[in-house]
Order: C-alpha cells, then structure tokens, then sequence
C-alpha cells in the first residue's frame, strides 16, 4: 500500500493505492492523524487504485468520520470501485458516509 | 609335542626335496653338455654340407644354368637334418632355394653375402634352424644358405634325457619308499600321540578321552622322549578340560552382549526415515541406504523442524559394524535435537561435535554434511564436516559439484568451529548427497566409480528418478565384486512454493505473526490465478480468511510462543470450501454478537465488523472445537461470472 | 612278314602311376602305336623295336635306377621320351659316362639336357621351355600385360621355367612381380591357399605356371575361389587336357586359361601326321601326339641317320641345329569349353 497526503484549504486528499489490509491499516491511520495535524479538518480518502480493503481498512473510515465531525468536518469516500463497493453497502457504511467520484466533487461537496 | 612329529616328516620331504633337487640340477647339467656337443658336431656336418655345395655350384652358376643347380641342391635334400638350402648369385638375387610355397620371413634378414662362413640360430615358425652361410669363391659368385633342423638334435636330446630321469626317478621312488617303512616303525608311538592330539582337538571335553588309556600305557614306554610327550599330552587333556569350561561360560557372556547391541542399533536405525521418497510442503526427498555389513557407519536424516525447515544429514562414520552404528545413532540423535533449537547447519556441528569430541574415546570421526532448506523461499543453508561434497542441478541443465566449501571433520578438535554457506535453490532444483561408498565402489578390475561416472550418469537421467537410476548404473559397474563400504544417497527436489499453489488443492500453515496476513494475501493471489477465480471471488475469499485467521491472531493466543494456523483449500464445483484450524483458545464465529449495521455513526464501534464480513460473504459457516484446536469450515459459492454474496 | 634279327631296344622310363601318371600314359599311347605299326610293317632294315617301359613315378632316384637296368641289364641301343626334368637331369651324368646310348626326346623342356656337358647325350623333338616361357611372356606383353606372377615346382623343373620367365621378361626390363612354389608331388585335392595368397598379394595382372597339371588344376581352383579371374599360363609338359578334365566341373576355374604347346592342335591340326594321329588314337591329345611325333621322327632317325630334315608328316620338314629340332610354340586359350588358336611362336 502506498499513501500520498495532499492538505489544502482545509482538506485533505489521502491517495491510497494497493491494498488495505490487516498490515497496512495502521498506516493509513497513522497518514489520517498526519493529515489532520497539517490542518485538513474534512478529509476524503481516495481509492481510485485501492482494489482491497479489510475490516481493518473500515475502522480506520469510521474512526477518521468522527475524528472529522468533532471539527465541524467530514470524512469523504471518493472514487470506491465496483470491486470493493458493496463492502461499503455490507457494512452499513453506505450510509455514514459521502461518496463522490472525483475530486471536484470532493470539493463541492464541502 | 606335534610340532616334533610334523618335524619328522617335514626332514623326510626335506630329504627327498634335496635328492630330487642334485638330480634335477645334474640332469640338467648333463642335457646341457649332451645338447651342446650335438650342436657342435651338427653344425660342422651342416658346414661341410654347404662347403661342398658351395664348391659344387661354382659350375651351374657360371653357366646360367638354374634348374641343374635346383637338381643338385634337391638331392641334398635327402641327407637327415638338411632342412633347406638358398643360393644367391653375386647380386643377392636368388639363384635357386628349397621352400614352399615361399622363402619364409624369418630367413630374409639373412639374405646378404657375408665375407666369411657364417652360423646363427634362426626361429621359423615353431622350428629352430642352426642357419648356416658359405660363400662361394669368396663371396665372389653367390652364397649358398643351409639350415639345419635343430628339433631334430632336440628330439634327440629330449629322448636320451627322458630315458635317464624315467631310471633315476625309478631309484629314487624305491628310496624313498624304504625311507618311510623305516621311519614308521621308529615313529609308531609318535603315531599315537597324533591320533590322541586329533581326537583332543575336536573332542569336546564333557569326557575324558577315549584313547586315553592307550596313552597312559605310553608313559611306562622304553624311549625317554616318548615317556616325556605322553605325560605331556595328558596334562594337556586335564588343563584343557578345566579351561575350556571357564571359556564356555564367557562366550555366553559375550554372544548375549553382541545380540544385545545388534538390536541396539537396529533401533536406533529405526529412527532415521526408510522412506524411498518423502513428500514435503515443497521439497521432495529420495533416499537409499545400503551398509555394506550387516550395520553400517552411513546414516542419513531429514525433517522439518518449525514447519518451515527441511533438515537434511548425511554423515559417515570411520569404520564399521557395531561400534560405528552405534556412533552413527548417538549424532544422529544429537543433530535432530540440536537442529530444534538451532537454525544454523554450522553452529548445529559445532555443539555436536563439541559433545561428540568429549566422549570420543575410541578416536572415531564422522563426515556430515548438513543442509537446511527454507521450504518457503528456497533459501538452503549448509555446513560440511569433511563431506563429499554434493552435486545440484537446475531442471534441465547440468549437474555440477556445490558445497565444497569443506571443514575438520567431526571428532578431532573439540574446539572446531564450522562455517555456514548458503545458496538459493530455484524451484525444480534437485541437490543429491552421497558418502564416499558410491563414489568409491569398485570394479573386479579394481577402478574406482568415481565422481565422473556419477556426474555422467546424472545428466543421463530424469530428475524424478535420479536414485534408481544411480544405483543401477553403479550396480552395473561393480558386477562381480562385493559391496566395499557402506552407499548412501540423498537427493532433494525443490518443486518451488508456487507448486502449491498449483491445482484446486491447497494446504498450508500461518504462524501466529502478522507477517501471515501478506502470506496469505499472496497464496490467495496465486490461488486465484491458478484456478482463473474472478477477481472479486479472490478478494472475498481473501478478506473471509484475514478476518478469520487476523481474529486468531489477535486473540486467539495468550502466550507469546510460536503457533501455526492451518488452511486447507478446496475448489469444486461452484464453491469453494476453506478449513482453518488453530490451536488458540476456543472461539466460534457462529457465536460473536452480530453488528447492528444500522446504528448511527456514534453508536458504531470498531470491533466485530470483521467477522459480519465472514458472515455476510459466506454461504455456510461451520465450527467444531476438536483434540484442543478450533475447526473452522467457510464456504462460499462461486459466481464465476462475477460478485458473489 | 617274320622277323628274325635282333631287336633295337628302346628303353622309356615315366611316370605310370602317381600324380603324373597322365604324361607318362599318354605318351606312351601316342608312340606304341607308331612302333607297333613300324614293326609290322618289317621294323628297321629287318629288325624289330622293342619299346621297354618301366614306371618311374616322377620320382628321380627310380628314374637313375630304372635307367642303371635300362643300360646295364637291358643293354638298350636307346632311350625314349623320358618324362620330367628332374628325372632326366637325374640321369645325365650316368648317359655321359656311358657316352654310349643316346636319349631321344626327352618329354621336357629343361635347359641342362641342352647345353654342355650334358648336350652331346640327348636329342630333342619339342621345343625348350626357354623357348616357351618367352612365347607366353611375348603373347601377354602384346596384350598390356606387364606385371606377370610364377608358381612353380620347386625342383629343378619348375626352376628351369621360373628362370626362362624372368630371362624373357628381363629381355624388356621387367621382373617377375610375385612368386610362389610347391612341392614335387602335390595333388589335386591340397590346399594353394598359401600361394594364392603370396601370388596375389602383388596384383599381378597374369600368372605363368611351371608346373604339372594336378597342383596347377588345384591352384586354379583355390585362384578362381577367392575370386581372381586373371589368365593363368601353363607350358606344354603341364598336360592341358589332364588339367582342364580336373577344373572342368568348378565354376569360371575353366576360364581365361593359356596354354603353350610344342606340337599342333591334335584336333584341328590339317597336317597329315595328325589326320593319321586321329585315325590311330581313341582320345586324341597334345602329349600323346607328342608321343606320336617322337615316335615317328625315331623311326625315320633309325632308319636314316644322319638326315639334314626328316618329314613325318608336319607342315614342314623336322630340321636340326645341333642336337634341337627347330621347332614351334604354339599357343592357344581354353574358355567357355573351347579351344582357340592364339599364335605360332618361332
């Protein structure tokens, strides 16, 4: 898994490729708590080039989603393939969260 | 005592050896004078021969005239031992000679004028000639060849001589045989004795001596040397008697103890593999043994120590039989436990030899070489105690010697250090050990089989029968010779950890690390490929166990030791069936509180999500806690043309 | 008609049992005939002949011992185509000590019989072997064959032959190529591998053979059987029709065979003799009608000495050099069972 952390007028892109798993979890929330601290206070996971994610990978969202509501922010899922989407709607998390498929409407969505 | 009898005939045989001996050498002596002066006269009647030939010719050859000088050459011919004649004009060209249907080779060489009369020994064929040369008016005109036929002269020698020794030999049987009537009546008593010494020899001493009496009457015998030897002999009987009852008792003793450490190392021969061929995770191992006495000083081993781990030994042991068996059992006993807890083949020597050196009162050493293959990444590790180095093949291309990297060998420095080497085995590589009795067999002919031979005839064979076709080869060699030492061959093929991965079949093990979620990742990967799964069936698949087996190691286990979880994969039709066990404590998916996915995002929490995906994505779950280790059967139907729920 | 006078006695030794039975029989089947009918015919001024025969085997020593009976016990006026060279030139020391008796014809080409001392004792009808042996060497060499071999009797016959050979190829520069020998008395059925062998390991190109017609038979078959087809010679005394009867039955031994002989084709010959010859004689050959002529010219010889020609019927009259009749080679081939007439050699 690779993470790529890009913090602007408050938001932060977290470009996430490969896979997200058990393993690599505690990064991406270690790149989330990284994120935050540079001043991203909404903060939208890109998983254009994720094809794998584990349970592990959904308490890394929900967590990131309250972390973001405490500042009057929100955690964003953008750009989920159809290969990893129904987890989302699986777990529940189709609700919790917002998606969008790029990041214009990342930022739109704001 | 029998020592004087044997002396009596031994100067008897002596005596007769040395008169046949001044016969022979006189006999000899005179054929050679009788020989001698046959040839003399014989070779002046051949010269006056070929004088008068010589003389003879002068007039034939002045006048051309070949067939007169044939003529008279041929009535020479009648005169006993005249065996041919050759005339030669003054060119050397032959003018007429007697042979047919040729003048032979032999006489060639002789074929020049010489300036005087000249006598040689000549060989044609199976018959000597005494060749004689005389040339005519000086050389002058020609030259005339004589031979004269020495067989006859020897024939005539041989039958003189044979009628002499055929006399003498007469004489000296009747000698002979005087000789030994007379000696007989002398030695009669010692005649005696000789019986009573060979019936004490084979008599086996639960009664006395049935000739004894006999004997006894001897010692009153008139002969002081006689009286001597018979009371001799029959304090012999009595100390005899009482000895051999002592050593009766002791060879009891001492066949029990030889019985006893036979079986010994038979058992301990038992512990080592006798499969031909052991299959492991990725590693296939063929074997051969064959001691050259009934046990032997070669021994082999291998076994995987912590799942991972293929331990191979070879190892011979100086000498043979019992001793060395016994040797052989106690290192090898030594290496399997000391390679359990030590992963490097040198330090595994080195402690080994360490308590090998301590004990080794009979100087005995030991050459091992010892392999450690990682099953998983194809990585073997290696130290050689003074082995015969291994030989290593990639599939399809040559086999060449590796590991020569060679150290003391063990049981001679106690305080010896044995270095660690390692190579990559790539998958279908076969390395083969051996012990100095392979490449050591010999022939009648008494060569040796030798690396070469070996090399040769591995690059003749199949990698998959690499042994049988060795041992026949090397059987064909030695035909007709007994086994010289003990033969020992180990070959491993290291199929690759992709070849499990291979076909609808899978079995493999996670250690209690996270390292094995990657694992796993990759074996699903491959998995998937192998079996063209759709990509999303792989990743289901793929999360159902890292939930399932990520769970047991988080939770599973609440020591810090090492633990292995088990995965069994089984593809068939439409779905696909995983078997996970572990030996954490019990947990059953089947009972984990199921996760309200509906709840509000402050009522959710971190945990269970894992397991309502193995839920959710399975078809079946089953769980069965069985002998201490949790059994836990998924699985999942497979929608080959897409997404599966 | 009564005839009362003495007789002449003409003593003849030759082989009549033996391995060389044939000359000896044959000869004496061509020449009885001629006596007998002489002697009908009121024999020599009156007197009668009487041939006395006795058989030396072709052995030397029986030939000198029936020739010491012939002188001193028969008291001969002559002697009568002996047979052999080694047997004649057994005999010429003793004729040249009895200075006496005169040998007619001897049935051999030898040299010794030809020249000094021994010259002034004999008289001879047929032609040297010296003269035959150029005649075979000449025929060859107009046919390009230079590389000629010799087998011959090791005796002072095949000697004799072996050296007229190489003087005639010496004539032109050449030697013999190869040579090999046999025995004196050899038969038919011993073996000439050894000799074929030495002969051939020289590739000549054809081969002389100075020998008698059972070893010459018996080498052409081992010749033909290792598969050597090259012309074999044989001169007159090897008795061609005695030799060709051996080989006849084995396959190609019968082939490419030459044949020197010192009298007409008894067969095809238009000469009167041999008109008469065929008249008088069942199986017509060369020696018998050698024996013929010999018989013939001793008849005219006796009834007048001393003649510059005598004609008995050749083509020309029998003229004399010396002690030698002038006379011919001639030479023929035997193949496919045929006869042909190669040449008359001078």
């Amino acid at each position: 898994m690779d993470i790529r952390c890009e913090v602007a007028n408050d938001l932060a892109f977290l470009r996430i490729s490969g896979r997200v798993d058990t393993v690599t979890a505690p990064e991406l929330e270690a790149a989330v708590y990284g994120a935050i601290g540079q001043g991203g206070v909404s903060v939208v996971f890109d998983l254009g080039q994720v094809d794998y994610l584990s349970s592990s990978a959904f308490r890394v969202f929900i967590k990131t989603q309250k972390e973001c509501r405490k500042n009057d922010g929100q955690a964003i899922i953008q750009a989920a393939n159809p290969l990893i989407m129904p987890l989302f709607k699986l777990s529940g998390f189709d609700r919790l969260f917002l998606f969008t498929d790029s990041d214009a409407a990342s930022r739109a969505a704001i | 005592m029998i020592r004087s009898l044997s002396l009596l005939s031994k100067s008897l045989i002596g005596i007769s050896a040395s008169f046949l001996l001044v016969i022979f050498i006189i006999g000899l002596d005179f054929s050679l004078v009788l020989y001698h002066n046959l040839t003399q006269e014989y070779e002046s009647k051949g010269l006056a021969i070929a004088d008068s030939v010589s003389e003879t010719a002068i007039g034939a050859i002045l006048s051309d005239d070949p067939a007169s000088l044939q003529a008279m050459v041929d009535s020479l011919l009648s005169i006993n031992g005249l065996a041919y004649v050759v005339i030669q004009d003054s060119s050397d060209a032959i003018l007429v000679h007697t042979f047919s249907p040729n003048v032979p080779a032999e006489i060639r060489p002789y074929l020049k004028i010489p300036t005087q009369k000249h006598t040689t020994q000549l060989d044609i064929g199976n018959a000597s000639f005494l060749h004689i040369r005389v040339p005519i008016l000086n050389g002058e005109i020609g030259v005339v060849h004589i031979g004269m036929d020495l067989n006859l002269i020897q024939s005539k020698a041989q039958a003189i001589i044979l009628k002499d020794a055929l006399i003498v030999l007469i004489i000296y049987c009747f000698t002979i045989g005087g000789l030994f009537v007379l000696i007989r009546r002398f030695t009669r008593p010692i005649q005696a004795l000789t019986d009573y010494a060979d019936h004490l020899a084979t008599h086996d001493f639960k009664d006395p001596l049935a000739d004894g009496p006999k004997i006894r009457a001897l010692t009153g015998y008139q002969q002081k040397e006689i009286q001597a030897l018979a009371d001799g002999f029959i304090k012999l009987e009595q100390d005899l008697m009482a000895n051999l009852t002592q050593l009766e008792s002791s060879l009891k003793i001492q066949e029990r103890l030889q019985s006893e450490l036979h079986i010994a190392s038979e058992i301990q021969m038992s512990l080592l593999p006798d499969q031909a061929k052991t299959e492991y995770e990725t590693a296939v191992v063929q074997q051969f043994i064959r001691p050259a006495r009934e046990v032997g000083g070669d021994f082999l081993d291998h076994f995987v120590v912590h799942h991972r781990y293929l331990v191979t030994v070879v190892g011979d042991v100086s000498g043979k039989g019992v001793s060395a068996a016994l040797i052989m059992a106690a290192v090898a006993t030594m290496i399997r436990s000391t390679a359990q807890t030590i992963d490097s083949p040198g330090e595994i020597l080195t402690v080994v030899n360490q308590a090998f050196c301590k004990r080794n009162v009979n100087e005995m050493f030991i050459t091992v070489f010892l392999s450690v293959l990682d099953l998983h990444s194809g990585e073997l590790r290696y130290a050689n105690a003074g082995h015969n180095p291994p030989f290593r093949n990639h599939a399809g291309s040559t086999w060449e010697p590796f590991g020569t990297e060679l150290d003391l060998v063990m049981g001679i420095d106690e305080a010896c250090y044995f270095r660690d080497f390692d190579t990559l085995l790539q998958p279908d590589e076969s390395v083969l050990f051996y012990t100095d009795g392979i490449t050591e067999e010999m022939n009648p002919a008494g060569d040796l089989f030798g690396d070469q031979r070996v090399l040769a005839e591995l690059n003749k064979s199949d990698s998959d029968s690499v042994i049988p076709q060795l041992i026949a080869c090397l059987d064909a060699f030695s035909a007709g010779s007994d086994q010289a030492d003990d033969q020992t061959l180990l070959c491993i093929r290291y199929t690759g950890a992709a070849s499990i991965l291979q076909g609808p079949e899978l079995t493999l093990y996670f250690e209690n690390d996270l390292s094995s979620i990657s694992k796993l990742a990759e074996v699903i990967e491959q998995f998937g490929t192998a079996n063209q799964l759709p990509k999303s069936v792989a990743m289901n698949l793929n999360l159902i166990l890292e939930e399932l087996i990520a769970n047991t190691i988080y939770y599973g286990y609440d020591d810090h030791e090492l633990h292995h979880i088990f995965l069994a994969l089984h593809l068939d039709d439409g779905h696909i069936s995983a078997t996970i066990t572990d030996d954490g404590i019990p947990f059953n998916p089947l009972e984990a509180p199921e996760v309200d996915t509906d709840a509000i995002l402050e009522d959710r929490t971190v945990g269970g999500l894992g397991i309502h995906f193995v839920r959710s994505l399975a078809s079946e779950i089953g769980y069965e806690r069985q002998a201490n280790n949790n059994v836990t059967r998924v699985k999942m139907e497979v929608d080959l043309n897409g997404y599966s729920m | 008609m009564d005839v009362t006078a003495a007789p002449i006695k003409i003593g003849m030794s030759a082989p009549l049992s033996g391995p060389a039975k044939a000359l000896g029989n044959q000869l004496l089947a061509g020449s009885r005939p001629v006596f007998n009918s002489t002697n009908a015919a009121g024999g020599i001024n009156g007197r009668p002949i009487q041939l006395i025969v006795r058989d030396d085997q072709y052995q030397p020593t029986q030939t000198l011992r029936n020739t010491i009976q012939f002188l001193r016990h028969d008291r001969v006026d002559g002697l009568f185509s002996y047979v052999g060279t080694p047997t004649v030139t057994k005999i010429l020391p003793l004729l040249r000590e009895n200075g006496k008796v005169t040998l007619y014809f001897p049935f051999s080409g030898a040299q010794p019989m030809r020249i000094p001392p021994y010259s002034d004792n004999a008289v001879h009808f047929r032609a040297s072997y010296y003269a035959e042996t150029a005649a075979l060497v000449r025929y060859f060499q107009s046919k390009g064959i230079t590389r000629i071999a010799v087998l011959y009797q090791v005796d002072a016959y095949g000697r004799n032959g072996w050296y007229g050979v190489k003087l005639a190829l010496e004539k032109s520069g050449k030697s013999i190529v190869s040579e090999a020998t046999y025995r004196r008395g050899s038969t038919f059925s011993s073996s000439y591998q050894p000799q074929v062998q030495l002969i051939m390991a020289e590739k000549p190109q054809a081969i002389i053979c100075i020998g008698t017609y059972q070893p010459a038979a018996g080498f052409i078959r081992d010749l033909r059987a290792r598969g050597h087809g090259i012309p074999v010679a044989n001169i007159s005394f090897s008795g061609a029709e005695a030799l060709i009867d051996l080989v006849a039955s084995i396959p190609n031994a019968a082939d490419n065979l030459v044949f020197s002989h010192v009298v007409p084709n008894p067969n095809t010959s238009r000469a009167p003799a041999a008109i008469e010859f065929r008249k008088t004689v069942k199986v017509p050959t060369f020696i018998s009608f050698e024996g013929f002529l010999n018989a013939k010219l001793l008849v005219e010889i006796l009834k007048s000495p001393n003649q510059s020609a005598y004609e008995i019927g050749l083509a020309e009259p029998v003229r004399f050099d010396g002690r030698q009749a002038k006379n011919s080679v001639y030479l023929s081939t035997y193949s496919h069972m045929q006869w042909q007439e190669i040449g008359v050699f001078k």
